[in-house]
């Protein structure tokens, strides 16, 4: 029993994750239990890979999606952005991050093609090339995934057809716009990219978390931008949440937490008053608890 | 010897003589206040002190001056003294260079990335750097009304900083983040406009702005494309700064009328000042015949919101085209 309804197609869109992307696991499962389902999941970088999971299998999302980001987290090569950024920088061993992440990913998807996923993917990436985002469909899902989250430095890009790819956080750390394109008529956002931190926060980063913050607060600016701009066209419902560390994957377990307490507050927010049965989120515009207003 | 019935000289390039007798007139068609926008751009600041010579050639004066990292400094020190601006930049951008910036011990960034500090470099140099060019030392001392923007480095958010200590406000505007340390002024730290507002013209709508001039500081050829990290980090610099750049144009030009100066494309490194006086002359060259061409098409009546713009790559994508009213190279003046 539904009593959210929305206009269809409904778009499942999964932010660029940063390390907090297993947040993304307790928003969605939240939405799954109150009975609203995606007609397609849009993700980009760490989020396609949640928008992987769970069209591959809905019904098993809650587990399948956990089990992956446990051996994730608990994999040294990929869980230490520092380590995986030197070798990156020395121009040897980002393949190596690469190959590890690969394998996890190979894990979770084995054969699975297109065809037998329950609904439509999107995956984005951003062309090295043309600074465009990319939503390349004719290779195989995982290295579809790989691209979309081969993150600058820490991974190589991936040449997919003629086009070198690489995270499509650059161009789409929000892809939203990318779900309005391919067709979708509302949208809820499972948001895990916020950059912001509190003041305290910073008061014992180097100057390499300096970089990375600035670099993440840039990315940021233009998603708000991008949701904006849908906003004017289809209903945008963003689900957001800041706990966590935006660089560290090891704290999953909590992350979820958050992501479910997030989602609960908007969807709650949203459900049907005074005695109705379903409220229909029809109107184009922003809701839930993501105002993005902000400059640039 | 035989000289050729025909010959076959190629006809000379007639440049227009665009020799000044009195300044081109194009104020009237801005509506006031009229912002100076500047983007920041390190040692590709140049470009500005360029723009800013073509512009003196024209009739139009700012009232509100706004601008990010290498462009606050040039704003404040045209809002300081328009009349002595032009000379003061050219000093400035003689004696710049990288080692004013950051100082010169590498021993120093080596041991500074060791101990993790916020920065690679400290700001000492710059500091007295601003206070030997800069006579002001409040905001409230410029003639212009001026605003700095920065990142506030907790939130992300554009911040405009238009009254208090002068000195501050630039040194965060510029603090280029991990090279450079953040900033504290009334309790926040802040970092480089860069990674919020870059070419902040959606803060000057929304302070305010009727129309825009908008100086850019030019850019590199685009990165090669490769598998090589640091070239594929350098491609991402173009990719994110274009995205921000054209995200500032749509939303300010669909409001007011806004034009764009055309730049240099073929810049080096923007930390390389090595070739800072040849790019603002032919920033001058470029941005004297885009006002003149704006002269010879507008009729008498303001302008209205749009982007005025050399047509190009600079606004080709969807998002801007439709704000575009395409300034085209007039044909050559006898």
């Amino acid at each position: 029993m539904t009593s959210i309804r929305f206009p269809r197609p409904l778009a499942f869109v999964f932010s660029g994750g940063l390390a907090r992307a297993a947040g993304q696991i307790g928003m969605c499962e939240v939405a799954l239990e109150l009975g609203i389902t995606p007609d397609l999941a849009v993700g980009t970088s760490t989020g396609a890979i949640n928008a992987a999971m769970l069209a591959k299998d809905p019904a098993n999302f809650h587990i399948a999606a956990r089990a992956l980001w446990h051996g994730v987290a608990s994999d040294k090569a990929l869980s230490s952005t520092w380590r995986s950024t030197f070798r990156g920088l020395a121009g040897k061993g980002s393949n190596r991050t690469q190959t590890m992440l690969r394998k996890h990913l190979d894990a979770a998807f084995g054969d699975v093609t297109r065809e037998q996923l329950a609904f439509p993917l999107i995956a984005v990436s951003t062309d090295l090339e043309s600074g465009h985002s990319s939503t390349t469909q004719g290779d195989t899902i995982v290295n579809t995934l790989l691209s979309s989250a081969a993150f600058p430095i820490i991974m190589p890009p991936v040449s997919v057809g003629d086009q070198l790819l690489i995270d499509g956080s650059v161009v789409a750390g929000v892809p939203v716009s990318q779900a309005v394109a391919a067709g979708a008529r509302s949208v809820i956002v499972f948001d895990t990219g916020a950059s912001a931190v509190s003041e305290s926060e910073i008061d014992e980063i180097g100057w390499y978390e300096v970089l990375a913050l600035a670099f993440t607060h840039l990315v940021r600016g233009q998603a708000d931008h991008d949701l904006l701009l849908a906003a004017r066209d289809v209903p945008v419902v963003t689900i957001s949440m800041d706990q966590g560390s935006p660089f560290d994957l090891r704290t999953a377990p909590e992350i979820i937490h958050h992501g479910r307490d997030a989602a609960s507050g908007v969807l709650l927010a949203l459900s049907p008053r005074h005695g109705k049965d379903f409220r229909t989120v029809n109107k184009p515009g922003s809701y839930g608890n993501h105002n993005p207003t902000s400059d640039s | 010897m035989a000289v050729p019935d025909q010959m076959h000289v190629p006809s000379p390039v007639v440049t227009a003589d665009l020799t000044p007798r009195e300044p081109m007139k194009l104020a009237h068609h801005l509506p006031h206040p009229v912002a100076y926008v500047m983007a920041g751009g390190g040692a590709h600041g140049s470009v500005q002190w360029g723009l800013l010579q073509a512009l003196a050639e024209t009739d139009i004066s700012p009232d509100v001056l706004i601008g990010t990292s290498a462009g606050s400094l040039t704003c404040s020190i045209l809002g300081e003294d328009p009349l002595s601006a032009l000379s003061r930049l050219s000093y400035v951008w003689s004696q710049l260079d990288i080692e004013v910036l950051v100082g010169d011990s590498w021993m120093a960034m080596l041991s500074a990335a060791r101990k993790k500090s916020q920065s690679l470099a400290e700001n000492a140099s710059e500091r007295a750097m601003l206070e030997d060019i800069l006579v002001a030392r409040d905001f409230s001392e410029l003639r212009i009304p001026t605003a700095a923007v920065a990142t506030d480095l907790a939130t992300g958010k554009a911040t405009a900083f238009d009254s208090g200590p002068l000195i501050p406000a630039l040194l965060a505007s510029s603090a280029i983040p991990g090279m450079l340390p953040p900033v504290t002024i009334n309790g926040r730290r802040y970092v480089d406009g860069l990674a919020s507002a870059n070419l902040p013209a959606r803060l000057a709508v929304e302070r305010g702005a009727k129309s825009i001039v908008v100086l850019d500081t030019g850019s590199r050829e685009p990165a090669p494309i490769s598998t090589s990290a640091t070239k594929v980090v350098a491609r991402v610099n173009n990719i994110l700064n274009a995205r921000q750049r054209r995200a500032q144009l749509a939303y300010a030009s669909s409001h007011v009328p806004i034009l764009v100066l055309p730049t240099p494309q073929n810049l080096g490194a923007a930390l390389d000042f090595r070739g800072t006086m040849t790019a603002a002359s032919s920033a001058y060259e470029l941005a004297r015949q885009f006002l003149f061409d704006v002269t010879a098409m507008s009729g008498r009546s303001k302008f209205s919101p749009g982007l005025y713009a050399r047509p190009g790559p600079y606004v080709t994508d969807p998002d801007l085209s439709q704000f575009l009213v395409g300034v085209e190279p007039t044909a050559a003046q006898s």
